[in-house]
Order: structure tokens, then C-alpha cells, then sequence
């Protein structure tokens, strides 16, 4: 499991990581399937896939079912090197305001950065906005945020993202 | 063809829609065409299908391309050198209403705003959906010739958005005429992303996507219609246009897919809560998706300086379009569905799919504080230089690239031009989207007229242009991965910085003597907000800053840009 070094030798758990694909069409159908598992994994990451048709596939601890047309998918999750964590050592801790060094105290994240500008410092302020999905870069699990209004930092990723034709 | 040369590649003339007339061939003097042929290039050049801008690459001229050593492209040749001043005409390609089912407003509620704030012509864009095709691309026709006839002074072109096949939407408008409508709905049924079936491939859906774009051209070649233009919206929102897919589309017709949204609109999103919406500029708050180009960093996702990263990244990817002579442009628009401030609402009663529209809009009293759009006009303006005030001169002029872009007004007014050394001439000069060709070591140098503002804007200030930038690269011709997004090439090479209070900026700069093919463009800012550009501050010192989520004023940073003008070797 080199492509989770950071993680598994820092991880709460060191079960193996497996390759799983349910054909979800968006990365919050793969989130709400991973955050609904129970007993909660240790590490959960969603991956884009192009084959068999583009959709997310999952890394997981612990083993699932995947059909047979979709275990290249699978495959392809447990292997990728770009897996956005949605479940790590301390996501369930990153909620409210924290301090960037907080956040790399309290949780698997690595680094945190600025989008477009390099690293943030230790004293900014992250507005987690109860929704924090890291991505592996390298091997590292890097929380990339951006400026919002009231001087703070918040995750790149938000939870709901104007859809398509939003009803604006 | 009539240009003897060796090559191994493939003689497929795509661009030109498969004519490979001489008519096309502007190497062959109309002398020695025959008479069927000068007529057929008399019609194509009526019709803007001759040109550099109609032709897959500038280097579609031979001799350009054999005296720069690079390998040519096949398509329309020539063109591009109209030359002396033009009527500036300022538009908005990209404007909803009440046959959108996210929209509300009448045609005319948007085409008399656009008008007195200022507009010379918009396009109406209604979404592609089931019921547009079915109703919408019909019943909306009466409203637009009703509004053409209440407003001869501003032209209203009907158009669709179009739901790209395997992409984004993209403004797809032709010229009015007896066949708009017919031509729009075939269009729309046959080859709109909503109505194909859903169990298509990716390839198969990115192969409608250019059959689209062909379909039109073939329109206006058997005359149903004089123009019909694509241009791509929102590019890079949410990372599903790649860079093949945009060059694909160029490819497919020139002389139809011109170009992209160099900023979305929805400029008002960003205007912090509890004043306005406090979201994101431009609605540009999306992260990758399983239909996302997997190789597009997430800056891509967001604006810069209210501009979409294609366009806003120094070297990036619409310069490393312009580096292979790729004739593409940018445009600006207020994609308005439902406007900052405004005080109405959808009429009640409405059934959508029913009827194809909403029920006209009602006065709530009610202030949309949270509304993201501005009314067409009110923010940004695509300037297009026309030869005269019509329907076909400005599609031309969109076409030819002649065409500047300004946010909040940035600027009054602007003339770019291309000038061998010395050459002050007011009728000579290459204006914005043309090829000026001069024989290798000849001194060329870009001459900029700026009008500062000195009229208020529609925020009641005055703008205040503070610094200028000339941007080159060099034309390095095609690329072998069309996934490219980068031109190592292209920096800014000059930076002026503009005296307050003057009225007037005339800029010159140096060129050079030319060497290797090239292109040039200019961008120009408030100075408020700027960061080192993405690709490094040798590359782009002062760059556009990425906007505050939920805090972007979008009148507190300001910025024009223009289109290329290209500079070639004549070889002769």
C-alpha cells in the first residue's frame, strides 16, 4: 500500500485497502454509500473512472462486492493515485473553524494550500464548513482550500456545487 | 488545390466543409478562376467563409506557413487583413428568458435593457431541452421579430444553448431569416445533448457534438441561412470541455466554431451576503466529476479576476490554441436568467413543459438580493468591429475575431493594430483577430488607441484603467496531443503603466524584426486585485487573482482583453 504510505503508517487502522465500484454517477452517490457502511471504515477514497463508462469507484478498508462488469473499476480505484479521502484518521474531527495546524494535528492531512498560491500558514483559519475531502498528491493527503468572505479559508470542494441548469 | 507542394499528411479539407474548390484558394487570383468559380467566391466571401478567420489556422496560408517552416493547414485561405477603422458594436451572445425553464423574463424585457444599458446586439439563448425543441425554438420566434421590429436600433438574433453532446453549452445563433427557426429546431432535435440517447459512448457523443457543428455550416452553404455561429460557454466550469473536444470543434468548421467565453457571466454571484448572493463569480464553484478532463488542475475550476482559467492563465489554454494558429476567440456575456436586484417573478400559474414557457413575469416588490446576473449590458460587452450596422457584419466581425472584451466598462473605447514599423497610416494596420504578413526581418510594432473612460459605468463610477499588458507567444504550429493546454511559449512581454487622469493612452511597442511567426494580445486592468499568473510571475507578473468565494465585488476588479492579431512570415 505504498500509494496510502502517509496514511496507513499514520492511520487509526492498517486493514487492507480494497477496490470497490458500484457504478455511482457522482462523487456525493459514492459518499453517501461509503458514509452509510457499518461498521465505519478506517480510510474511504472516491476515484473518477473512465471504464467501463465514466463513474466513481471506491478504495476502502475492508472487502465488498463488486460485479463483475465493473471490476476494472475497481481495480483502477485500488490502484489510483488520486483518491479524494472522504473517510481518514480524524475526518469525523474537522468540523467547525480550525486552525490549518489544527487541522494537520488532529487529522491525516498533510499539507494544506491555497489554491493558486502555495501553502497556507499555520495560523489561518479554516472554515471546514462540516465537509472536508482531502486528496492523495503523491502519496501526501493534501487539503486544498480558497480565500471566502470573512478572511477565512474554506475546502475547494463544496457540498453542494450549483448544478448544471441551477434554478438561479 | 492550386499550391504545389510535398507533403505525407492527410488531404481530408475538413474545414472546408469537404469544398475544395479554387473558389477557396485564395493563392489563385480571381483572374484565373472560372466565371462559376469567381461567383462561388464571391458568394463565400459575402458569406465570411473566406478569411483567416474562417480558416482552421492562420497557417492555412501557404506561403505563411512554408516560410515559417511549419507544416500548413488545409482550409480557406487569406483574409484577415481588412484594414482602417471599424464600427465598434457592443453585444451580448448569451442571454435567457422566459422559454428556459431556469429563466423568467420576456425577450423584450431583455433586449430593451440590453439596449439602454447600452448594447448595439444580443442573442437569444433558451436552453436545449425536450420542450424548447418541441415548443420553445418555435413560439420564442414572434416575440424576437416583434422586438426587432419595436427596436430597429439593436439587433436580436435568435439562437439556443445548446447542450454540447459529452461537453458543456455552447451559444449556437444564425443570421434572421425566413429559415432561422427551421434551421435552429433541426438542429436542436437532431443533435442536442438532452435528446440524444442517453446510452450513447462518450465517442459517440463527442462525434454528434461535431456533426452538430458541421450541420450548420452546411446550412449556410445551401443559402437556408447567411451565418451561423458556435460559440462555447462557460468553458471550463466544470472541467468537461478538453482540449480535443475544443479543438475538435474548431476543426469541424471554422467557419462556424470560433471561439469560447473568455469570462462566464453570472458576474454578480459573488457580491457578498447580505447584500447579494454571496456565492461564487460566475457560478464557478465546481470540483472534478467522473465526465471531467482528468487532466485539469482544480484552479480550473474556479475565476480569476471574473475570467475562466482557459482564458485568465497566461500560457495556458486558449494561448496554446493561438500558438498552433488556431484562429479562436473570447467573448464576454451576461448569461441572465434572473437578474441582481431585479424585482419580479416567474408569472403564476405557469406549466413549463406544457406550454414551453413560463407565464410572463410579475412585479413582486420583492428585491432579488440573491439573484447572480446582471441585466445584458449592465457588466460586460463583447465589442465586435463591423463594417457596418447589421446582422451579417457583426457575425462577420465575430468571425474575422475583431472582437474586445470589457468588464464593467472598463475602457471607452480601443484600437489595436499591428503596423510594419513606422507605418502610421490611419486606413493601414491589422486590426484585432487578422494576420499581418511581412517578409522575414521586416519591424513590426503594436499601436494601442485607448479611449480611458470617462463616462460612469452603471455602479455610477468612473473606471480607472491603471496597467496595460502586451502578451506574445510564438506560433509554434499544430500540436501532436490534442489534450495540450499549455504554451511554454507565451508571456507577457510589456506592462504599461496608465497616467490618471488622462483621457486618451496611445501605446506603442516594439515587435521587433521578424523571425519566427507569432501572435500578440493585450489585456488591461483596475490594478485592484492581481496575483503572479499561474504558470509563474516570469511568465505573468501581475496576473488576474483568484475571486474570494462568497466576496467578489465584481466592480472592484475590473479587466479588458482583446483578441490575437498574428504576425506572419510572407515569405515572398
Amino acid at each position: 500500500m505504498t500509494l496510502y504510505r502517509s496514511v496507513s503508517t499514520s492511520a487509526v487502522s492498517t486493514s487492507a485497502v480494497s477496490g470497490v465500484s458500484l457504478g455511482h454517477r457522482t462523487t456525493a452517490e459514492a459518499d453517501h454509500w461509503i458514509l452509510s457502511l457499518d461498521p465505519a471504515p478506517s480510510l474511504a477514497c472516491t476515484h473518477l473512472v473512465q471504464s467501463p463508462f465514466p463513474h466513481v469507484a471506491i478504495s476502502v478498508t475492508g472487502a465488498f462486492e463488486t460485479a463483475p462488469e465493473l471490476q476494472e473499476a475497481a481495480d483502477a480505484a485500488v490502484s489510483g493515485k488520486f483518491g479524494r479521502a472522504v473517510i481518514f484518521r480524524g475526518s469525523a474531527e474537522l468540523t467547525g473553524t480550525l486552525t490549518v495546524a489544527e487541522v494537520l494535528k488532529i487529522s491525516a492531512i498533510e499539507r494544506v494550500e491555497i489554491l493558486g498560491s502555495g501553502p497556507a500558514d499555520d495560523a489561518d483559519i479554516v472554515d471546514t464548513r462540516d465537509f472536508v475531502r482531502p486528496q492523495f498528491r503523491s502519496g501526501d493527503l493534501v487539503l486544498t482550500t480558497t480565500p471566502a468572505a470573512g478572511g477565512v479559508l474554506v475546502p475547494f470542494e463544496t457540498r453542494e456545487p450549483t448544478p448544471c441548469c441551477a434554478d438561479h | 488545390m492550386g499550391h504545389g507542394h510535398d507533403h505525407d499528411h492527410d488531404h481530408t479539407h475538413e474545414s472546408a466543409g469537404g469544398d475544395v474548390s479554387p473558389a477557396l484558394d485564395l493563392s489563385i487570383p480571381d483572374s484565373e478562376l472560372s466565371p462559376s468559380d469567381v461567383s462561388r467566391r464571391g458568394f463565400l466571401r459575402g458569406a465570411g467563409l473566406l478569411g483567416a478567420g474562417a480558416a482552421a489556422s492562420v497557417l492555412a496560408v501557404p506561403s505563411a506557413a512554408q516560410a515559417a517552416g511549419l507544416p500548413h493547414s488545409h482550409g480557406p485561405v487569406g483574409g484577415g487583413s481588412d484594414k482602417g477603422g471599424f464600427r465598434w458594436l457592443a453585444g451580448d451572445h448569451h442571454i435567457h428568458t422566459q422559454y428556459s425553464s431556469d429563466a423568467q423574463y420576456r425577450v423584450i424585457d431583455q433586449a430593451r435593457h440590453g439596449r439602454a444599458f447600452g448594447l448595439d446586439w444580443v442573442v437569444i439563448t433558451d436552453h436545449g431541452s425536450v420542450a424548447h425543441a418541441k415548443i420553445g425554438v418555435e413560439k420564442v420566434n414572434p416575440d424576437i421579430r416583434k422586438t426587432r421590429e419595436e427596436y430597429k436600433d439593436l439587433l436580436t438574433f435568435q439562437g439556443l444553448e445548446w447542450n454540447i453532446p459529452a461537453a458543456e453549452h455552447a451559444t449556437v445563433f444564425v443570421t434572421p431569416s425566413r429559415n432561422e427557426v427551421e434551421v435552429l429546431k433541426q438542429f436542436e432535435n437532431n443533435y442536442d445533448g438532452n435528446l440524444l440517447p442517453a446510452t450513447n459512448t462518450t465517442a459517440q457523443n463527442e462525434a454528434a457534438a461535431i456533426a452538430g457543428i458541421k450541420f450548420l455550416g452546411s446550412q449556410v452553404r445551401a443559402r437556408k441561412i447567411d451565418g451561423a455561429l458556435f460559440l462555447a460557454n462557460h468553458p471550463a466550469r466544470r472541467g468537461i470541455d478538453s482540449p480535443h473536444e475544443i479543438r475538435n470543434w474548431r476543426d469541424a468548421d471554422p467557419s462556424v466554431a470560433v471561439g469560447f467565453e473568455g469570462a462566464p457571466g453570472h458576474q454578480a454571484a459573488g457580491i457578498p451576503a447580505p447584500n447579494g448572493r454571496g456565492g461564487a463569480r460566475g457560478y464557478y464553484d465546481n470540483n472534478p466529476s467522473a465526465a471531467s478532463f482528468p487532466g485539469y488542475p482544480l484552479e480550473s475550476y474556479r475565476t480569476w479576476g471574473g475570467f475562466d482559467w482557459m482564458t485568465a492563465t497566461v500560457g495556458g489554454l486558449w494561448d496554446s490554441l493561438l500558438a498552433e494558429g488556431k484562429a479562436w476567440w473570447i467573448t464576454v456575456n451576461s448569461d441572465s436568467h434572473v437578474n441582481y436586484l431585479d424585482q419580479s417573478d416567474r408569472g403564476p400559474d405557469s406549466n413549463f413543459d406544457v406550454n414551453g414557457k413560463y407565464n410572463d413575469p410579475v412585479y413582486t416588490g420583492k428585491t432579488l438580493t440573491t439573484a447572480g446576473d446582471f441585466w445584458p449590458g449592465f457588466y460586460g460587452r463583447t465589442n465586435v468591429g463591423a463594417t457596418s450596422f447589421g446582422y451579417k457584419a457583426v457575425m462577420d466581425g465575430l468571425r474575422a475575431g475583431r472582437v474586445w472584451v470589457d468588464h464593467g466598462r472598463l475602457i471607452k473605447g480601443l484600437d489595436a493594430r499591428v503596423r510594419t514599423s513606422g507605418d502610421r497610416r490611419p486606413f493601414t494596420g491589422t486590426p484585432l483577430g487578422g494576420v499581418h504578413q511581412v517578409r522575414r526581418g521586416t519591424s513590426t510594432e503594436l499601436t494601442l488607441e485607448i479611449d480611458l473612460q470617462d463616462v460612469p459605468n452603471w455602479a455610477q463610477f468612473v473606471p480607472v484603467l491603471k496597467r496595460v499588458d502586451v502578451i506574445v507567444g510564438t506560433i509554434t504550429g499544430p500540436v501532436k496531443d490534442r489534450d495540450t493546454f499549455q504554451a511554454p511559449d507565451t508571456k507577457v512581454v510589456k506592462s504599461f503603466e496608465i497616467n490618471a487622469g488622462a483621457k486618451k493612452a496611445s501605446l506603442t511597442f516594439s515587435l521587433g524584426r521578424l523571425d519566427k511567426p507569432f501572435y500578440v494580445r493585450v489585456r488591461g486592468t483596475d490594478g485592484k486585485r492581481t496575483q503572479p499568473g499561474l504558470l509563474g510571475a516570469t511568465v505573468d507578473p501581475f496576473g488576474p487573482k483568484l475571486d474570494v468565494s462568497g466576496d467578489a465585488d465584481p466592480w472592484g476588479d475590473l479587466w479588458f482583453y482583446t483578441n490575437p492579431i498574428f504576425v506572419l512570415p510572407s515569405g515572398r
